[in-house]
């Protein structure tokens, strides 16, 4: 922020209340999860190949699918029973998808597996675990977080517990409910890192938790607990990398020595080294103003979030949107028989309101609030004039999707929308 | 339930449009009730009533004109008037007409602003010129003296700068800035303008209401006032003036109402930070230079409409990502603050002095200039009737003929007019020898003619004037101006109303023959007091009065009373000498300066009468010595 460049972040109401106080619920799987539905699209739109067919009996932790290319991406199974075979279900971005259909035989069995002790471990073996346990980011992103540690140059860890996005408040829950995961996930990625250094981002109004992780840490004089300015999108890892070290960087975080992991994503570790078997649930927020009874529930992978509203004491408006995620970056789906995957953390659930966009008034609110600092509205334009070469030159790619342009766009105008057709027709 | 899919991002922020721009209006308004309840309460009700019609025809004018536009365009009238907003440009343009304008330039040029300003361009958000700063250079151009007769305005800042020069002279901008109040009174009157030029504070209020509640970007009024008030000073810095000459830049004309209401427009203006800086600063270069170098009174108007034009080109400099512009950003910037010092440092530099005449100075017909004590001052035999002390002020109560009674001749066509001695009352501070004031307290003079002098415009020019000071003339009213001037060297002059020459010494033999000569006779008179006839400059010195050759020169005669053999009285009793020239010792005063003096004391002499005086003189020389 400065006279030359706008805040290039907003305040954004955080409806944080609504859920972070309730109980934390889990779904009744005899009521909801007769059959789990695994999509087998991992990161970065790819299928995984199957490893199973139909009719197998596969346990808790048992690989199904995976992705190994350049990237290694396995799916696990998160309940025991029978392979029923491949359906196409919606997915979240709203495209028919295959998912495979396992029956729930309510046993919970698990693969054998034993518990990793992260002390005795080498880094390398750290890495191995975590790139066997197919840990991707927990923030949203889905990125596999073993390929991020792959470096001897980290010399600062941040574990990003930011959680900007309004509504969503299953990270903070995360760590309130799970002290201990998140202390041996944090330290099994300190180690994993290499860093000299650990710092843990919470927003700077979560003072309670603050002080609670300050005590939880408080014998390793490395791990810093830190509050950041309350603002949207203070989690983007950019952003929280620039507000911690204070250096930017072009490509990646590693750049200016840093390696950004979400806390969640440190939680499941520390629960992958004390089960030894892969992330089989999650906690999600259910939130927003049209839910009856918003709260974090823990459910299997798999789960359709119809369960979810149900278990939250359905909805109080006909007509909703249905937000994987949060309001700001999730897509909006049309179908409740979506299902929760891994990277899932939240479903905001909003009364539908029709809003009209009216001409551009050329204030430059998204060019002043743009995190990335480009600036959306000549985007729109150049987009609408078919003028690619403009569009590259605006910087299209780094458009990171946020939101904020639409958000704060006084005229209703859907810029972010905009920007991602003016994607498409790039690619 | 039914979900439906909306893209991205699910919530949005409850600023809109809309709500800026009745925020906007809010402010107008504020600015709008404050101009029509001052002007109501300063000018009078007629006013107000024509400050209400302005707005209401103005109002009505628009709202009409976009009604017809959208059913001519085949729109649904109703929706598209509640997205174009047709009631924020017309009270713009009321704001910017002068609060005296008739009533059908104001439709004309609403008219012209809204349909050639903003529909033509396709309407709201698309216009590339300010519709109001259209519709008030049409009325600038075409309907400038279209003011309600019945309404009349006073002088504002800027045209009264505008008629010396922008850059007034360093003695003259604290009588220029006092005319309208100080800086107290620029910001918080109005100068029976513009309705929109209300209170600067006013307005300042209002923008901090904008800053706060994001109505408008800071950035391009700070940046525009900035660089008005940083060009004015350094132009001001090459002619001695200071910070008080660029708040004067920034207080005075339609500046931050231009800043603030108008410039602003973001449909009219960049969408980047440092564009919007840019902007800000061309705009207040182009107002400085219209000021300064342009005959309009004012620069603000068009240095809207200009930047305006500059927009897109600005636009198009900085876009790209903006993180990686920055340093492009500070070049303009830097070029564009080097420009204005560049400029404004030679316009000050090469600026030719031109002097502010006050508003309130009313002005006479400037005749001969003259030195106050070169004036021939004695013929208005002035007459001191008063004089008191208090501290080192002296107040003297004077009188001195005027023109009808000096020249009979030249006043003869007056003949109906009875003419009394002009009475002044000066007062002298007799530390520096400089006049106080000068008032008339009763005019002897001609009516309708010497009536300029007794003006405050005629009479300031003697205030801290001494007697080498040099003063103008009333032209055609001469005489009445010069007995002004003798009475005030009469006050600086310590009281008298001859200036001496040289002294001489009463009982001198020389001077006692010359005058005298042998046949002197020196006669008793009944009071006892001694009777004598002397030769003068007439007399005395053939050659060097052969300029008056026309005055039949006589002896001057003397009543002389002796007590003690000191003068007790000396009166004339005959005046042989040059009229207008010797005539200075025809005054009592001068006669006084005799009383008390005997054979050896030394008395004055009249600068310019010296052989009068001296014929003076001898005559009591004589008696004295023929007294013994």
């Amino acid at each position: 922020m400065s006279f030359l460049l706008g805040p290039m972040c907003n305040k954004i109401p955080g409806h944080k209340d609504m859920s972070v106080h309730e109980e934390v619920i889990t779904i009744d799987d005899h009521k909801y999860l007769q059959e789990a539905y695994i999509p087998l699209t991992v990161y970065g739109g790819v299928t995984a190949t199957l490893l199973v067919k139909e009719g197998d009996h596969v346990l808790i932790g048992q690989k199904l699918a995976e992705r190994n290319d350049n990237f290694y991406v396995p799916v696990f199974a998160p309940i025991s029973g029978t392979v029923k075979g491949i359906v196409k279900r919606m997915g979240s971005n709203l495209r028919p998808a295959d998912h495979l259909v396992i029956e729930n035989d309510f046993k919970y069995e698990t693969i054998k597996a034993d518990p990793f002790n992260w002390e005795t471990a080498s880094k390398e073996e750290i890495l191995e675990f975590t790139k066997s346990m197919g840990l991707v980011g927990q923030g949203g992103a889905g990125f596999p977080t073993y390929f991020k540690y792959r470096t001897d140059a980290c010399e600062t860890l941040i574990i990003n517990g930011v959680e900007c996005e309004p509504y969503i408040t299953s990270d903070a829950k995360g760590m309130e409910c799970y002290p201990e995961y998140f202390r041996e996930g944090v330290r099994a990625m300190f180690k994993m890192s290499g860093a000299k250094k650990c710092v843990i981002a919470l927003k700077e109004y979560k003072v309670e938790l603050i002080k609670s992780l300050k005590e939880l840490f408080s014998d390793l004089p490395e791990v810093e607990v830190i509050g950041v300015k309350d603002a949207y999108p203070m989690g983007w890892e950019r952003k929280l990398v620039e507000t911690v070290t204070g250096k930017t960087y072009e490509r990646l975080q590693i750049e200016t020595g840093s390696i950004v992991s979400n806390s969640t994503s440190a939680i499941k570790l520390g629960e992958s080294m004390k089960t030894g078997l892969p992330m089989s649930t999650k906690m999600v927020t259910v939130s927003g103003e049209a839910v009856n009874h918003p709260t974090n529930v823990i459910c299997r992978l798999g789960t359709p979030i119809k369960a979810l509203i149900e278990s939250c004491g359905g909805l109080n408006a006909e007509t909703v949107l249905l937000v994987m995620g949060g309001p700001m970056m999730g897509n909006s789906v049309i179908k409740d028989e979506v299902v929760i995957n891994k990277t899932d953390n939240a479903l905001t659930i909003l009364p539908y309101v029709e809003s009209k966009e009216i001409g551009c008034l050329r204030c430059g609110r998204c060019v002043d609030h743009c995190p990335a600092g480009l600036e959306p509205v000549n985007i729109v334009n150049a987009y609408k004039a078919k003028n690619n070469d403009l569009l590259n030159k605006l910087k299209i790619r780094d458009c990171i999707e946020c939101g904020m342009c639409s958000y704060v766009c006084p005229s209703k105008i859907d810029v972010t929308e905009y920007i991602r057709r003016a994607k498409r027709t790039l690619k | 339930m039914v979900a439906k899919y909306k893209a991205g991002p699910a919530i949005r922020d409850k600023a809109s449009t809309g709500r800026i721009m009745l925020e906007f209006t809010l402010g107008l308004c504020v600015v709008y009730l404050y101009s029509l309840i001052n002007a109501y309460l300063t000018l009078g009700p007629a006013y107000a009533v024509n400050i209400l019609t302005i707005l209401a025809a103005s109002l009505v004018t628009s709202v009409v004109c976009e009604a017809i536009y959208a059913l001519i365009t085949k729109k649904d009238v109703k929706e598209f008037l509640k997205n174009s907003y047709p009631w924020v440009t017309p009270m713009v343009i009321a704001l910017v007409m002068p609060m005296n304008m008739k009533i059908y330039p104001v439709i004309a040029s609403t008219l012209i602003g809204v349909f050639f300003g903003k529909l033509v361009y396709g309407g709201f958000g698309q216009n590339i010129f300010n519709p109001a700063g259209v519709a008030r250079a049409v009325i600038f151009a075409s309907f400038a003296a279209n003011t309600n007769p019945d309404l009349v305005t006073g002088a504002t800042p800027c045209a009264s700068v505008n008629t010396v020069s922008w850059l007034p002279m360093a003695g003259d901008l604290p009588t220029l800035i006092s005319d309208f109040g100080g800086v107290g009174g620029l910001l918080l009157q109005n100068f029976s303008s513009t309705i929109g030029e209300a209170s600067s504070l006013v307005i300042i209020l209002v923008c901090v209401y904008y800053v706060v509640r994001d109505v408008i970007d800071y950035r391009i009024p700070l940046s525009y006032v900035a660089t008005i008030f940083i060009g004015a000073t350094i132009a001001g810095a090459f002619n001695g003036l200071g910070l008080t000459y660029g708040l004067f830049h920034i207080l005075s004309g339609g500046v931050l109402f231009g800043a603030i209401f108008m410039l602003t427009d973001p449909v009219t203006s960049p969408m980047t930070a440092p564009g919007k800086i840019l902007f800000g600063i061309f705009a207040g270069m182009v107002c400085l230079l219209i000021r300064f170098l342009g005959n309009a009174p004012e620069g603000v108007l068009f240095s809207i409409l200009i930047a305006n034009m500059v927009t897109p080109l600005i636009d198009r400099i900085f876009a790209g990502k903006q993180t990686e512009l920055i340093g492009k950003a500070y070049k303009f910037l830097a070029g564009a603050l080097a420009l204005v010092v560049l400029f404004t440092g030679l316009i000050g530099f090469s600026h030719e002095d031109k002097e502010y005449v006050s508003i309130h100075k009313p002005v006479f017909d400037h005749g001969e200039t003259l030195t106050i004590k070169d004036e021939d001052y004695r013929r208005f035999n002035v007459k001191l009737v008063d004089s008191s002390t208090e501290g080192n002020l002296t107040t003297y109560k004077l009188d001195a003929k005027g023109y009808g009674l000096i020249d009979p001749e030249g006043h003869a066509q007056y003949a109906t007019v009875e003419y009394k001695r002009n009475e002044f009352t000066i007062v002298v501070n007799n530390d520096t020898n400089t006049v106080e004031s000068v008032s008339f307290d009763v005019f002897g003079d001609t009516p309708d003619i010497g009536d300029a002098c007794v003006g405050e415009a005629f009479l300031e020019q003697f205030i801290g004037a001494g007697p080498d000071s040099s003063v103008d003339v009333v032209s055609g009213a001469t005489w009445t101006s010069k007995s002004v001037m003798a009475a005030v060297f009469y006050a600086l002059n310590g009281g008298k109303a001859y200036s001496v020459g040289s002294t001489e010494t009463i009982g001198n033999p020389e001077d006692y023959a010359k005058f005298t000569g042998s046949e002197y006779t020196v006669s008793r008179n009944d009071d006892g007091s001694y009777h004598i006839d002397v030769r003068g400059y007439g007399l005395i010195d053939p050659e060097g009065h052969a300029q008056y050759a026309t005055v039949t020169y006589t002896k001057n005669g003397f009543d002389i009373a002796v007590e003690d053999g000191k003068v007790a009285s000396i009166v004339w009793t005959n005046f042989g000498d040059t009229p207008g020239v010797g005539d200075a010792c025809l005054s009592d005063d001068y006669l006084a300066s005799f009383v008390g003096k005997g054979i050896g004391d030394e008395v004055d002499l009249i600068s310019g009468a010296t052989w009068t005086s001296r014929s003076i003189v001898a005559a009591i020389s004589a008696v004295l010595g023929g007294s013994h």
